[in-house]
């Protein structure tokens, strides 16, 4: 059995054949070796597909071959026949799955048409899946994704087979309850808000019940003691004058109203916004927070709501369209809401706003790339070592021009702290009140330095 | 057909057979179709946090639109 892995690497193709189990020692196949390995799996059979992880499957073939492959590698574009006739094999083979399952179907009902049993759909609790839907998941992103390109019309369903759900994986749903978090759950979200493209309304009863009956998480009597971690940060001092004031006449009240609905801290919020944003021009400004809307139009929210006693047990839920980030409060809602995504993917505060800058993945990117454990990196605690892996890792790939490796500090400018000055940052994760004091060390240092 | 797990909220699993995923361009969201106890059902799902959570309020519209979806899917069986 030969194992094998096909990888996009500085956006090239890369191809590895694979030695060892525990520890995996990857060797690079030249173009020639490559070309016969894609005939080989060309004339075998599928065997069995199964997710690895949410963008990774792996491939079994009929020689019981093993081919590891990205969705990137599924994606990127390529001129090359047996590149394309791979691809549409592992489509071909997605699709069979579909029509057997419909196959199924229409024997159980002797080829009458159903209809979804509307009732009893509703009627079920709001359900959670991990893994075993996360390689399906990517199957069909990769099917609608691949018609995109190929301008079709009709979209490729891609199905979820049986194939791809083994035991293991059922195994993983099996604990979630246990694992359940805040912001996992999906209530029906609290007051409506301006733009037209929320969805928000008052909880129902129903959810309501389910939030009481959720002691997991959301739980109050279990209290959590607030949490303080001290940074020092050399902080710049090339401000912008006056920036951070026109940020706050104009946005102020927002930044202030969803930083506060959703656990942020206002300060570092207005900070960051005054770094993103481009000037004001007779009350215009386009993209305050610099939104590409390629990556997030039709990107739906789901944000925990909090007040001045904590979390309510409510969530916000919007989607963003391209309309709502051409105004104010829809570009200011996307933005925080990504940071939030962000800082809940890292625990973390300033490794939630680097990945705001360096992007959401970098993170666990950075720990598969160096073959780390991403829980070592997570938490305000390792913040700053996880802002150095994220820096490394993108340096490493892309060289010194990928963002804005001076992301922090340039946000920091516009935090108002004199010198050796500190200010107190507080922001929620899930129930816990964190509190950040961020000093300003510039001159400290400067005097170390004399 | 295919199988998986699902737990709701209070912990309970459901074993499911998974007909089929979908991706609709008017709603801009993801819908499953199954079937639990010989009943066929269909929800939405969405990422969030890394788990994929499945939402079964869906609107009339939603609804008709996945009828039609099925409809269409199982004519072509015969095609």
């Amino acid at each position: 059995m030969h194992k094998y892995l096909f990888e996009i690497e500085n956006n090239k193709r890369v191809y590895y054949s694979v030695r060892g189990e525990s520890i995996p020692i990857y060797e690079v196949i030249n173009s020639n070796q490559s070309k016969q390995i894609v005939n080989d799996i060309l004339s075998n059979e599928i065997l069995k597909i199964t997710p690895i992880k949410e963008d990774v499957i792996k491939i079994t073939l009929s020689n019981f071959n093993e081919l590891t492959v990205s969705k990137t590698f599924l994606k990127f574009p390529d001129q090359n026949m047996e590149i394309k006739a791979l691809i549409s094999k592992i489509l071909a083979y997605i699709n069979g799955l579909e029509k057997e399952s419909l196959e199924t179907l229409a024997q159980k009902y002797n080829g009458y048409v159903p209809t979804i049993n509307r009732t009893k759909s509703k009627n079920h609790k709001k359900m959670i899946v991990a893994a075993t839907l996360a390689g399906s998941i990517f199957l069909s992103g990769l099917g609608v994704s691949l018609a995109k390109k190929n301008n079709k019309e009709e979209k490729i369903d891609i199905p979820l087979s049986d194939i791809l759900i083994d035991d293991n994986e059922v195994n993983i749903s099996n604990t979630l309850a246990s694992n359940v978090q805040a912001e996992d759950l999906i209530y029906e979200p609290e007051a409506p808000l301006d733009s037209s493209s929320h969805e928000n309304n008052t909880p129902t009863e129903e959810s309501n019940t389910n939030n009481e009956n959720n002691t997991i998480s959301l739980d109050k009597t279990i209290s959590t003691p607030e949490i303080t971690y001290n940074f020092d940060y050399v902080f710049s001092d090339i401000s912008e004058n006056g920036k951070l004031e026109i940020t706050k006449e104009y946005f102020g009240d927002l930044i202030e109203y969803y930083c506060n609905r959703w656990g942020l801290p206002p300060e570092l919020c207005l900070a960051q916004l005054s770094q993103e944003r481009p000037k004001v021009v007779n009350g215009e400004c386009k993209n305050p927070f610099q939104i590409t809307a390629k990556y997030f139009v039709g990107e739906t929210f789901t944000i925990p709501v909090y007040d001045s006693n904590g979390f309510t047990g409510s969530y916000d839920k919007f989607t963003v369209t391209e309309a709502s980030l051409n105004t104010f409060e829809g570009n200011i809602m996307a933005g925080l809401a990504y940071l939030r995504k962000c800082i809940n993917r890292t625990d973390s505060l300033f490794t939630g706003l680097y990945l705001y800058n360096q992007g959401e993945p970098s993170l666990s990117a950075a720990c598969n790339y160096y073959g780390l454990d991403i829980n070592d990196y997570k938490g305000d605690i390792n913040a700053l070592n996880a802002c150095d892996l994220i820096t490394k890792y993108h340096q490493e790939l892309y060289g010194s021009s990928y963002g804005d490796y001076d992301y922090l500090a340039n946000v920091f400018r516009y935090i108002p702290t004199s010198d050796r000055g500190s200010v107190m940052l507080s922001y929620y994760l899930g129930e816990e009140k964190i509190n950040i004091a961020l000093n300003n060390t510039r001159e400290y240092n400067s005097e170390l330095t004399r | 057909m295919n199988n998986i797990t699902l737990t709701d909220i209070d912990g309970n699993k459901y074993k499911a057979d998974i007909i089929f995923t979908y991706f609709d361009y008017t709603y801009g969201k993801d819908y499953i179709v199954y079937m639990i106890d010989n009943d066929l059902l269909a929800s939405s799902y969405e990422k969030v946090n890394n788990n994929y959570i499945i939402n079964n309020d869906l609107s009339t519209g939603e609804y008709d639109m996945i009828d039609k979806i099925i409809e269409r899917k199982m004519g072509e069986l015969n095609a």
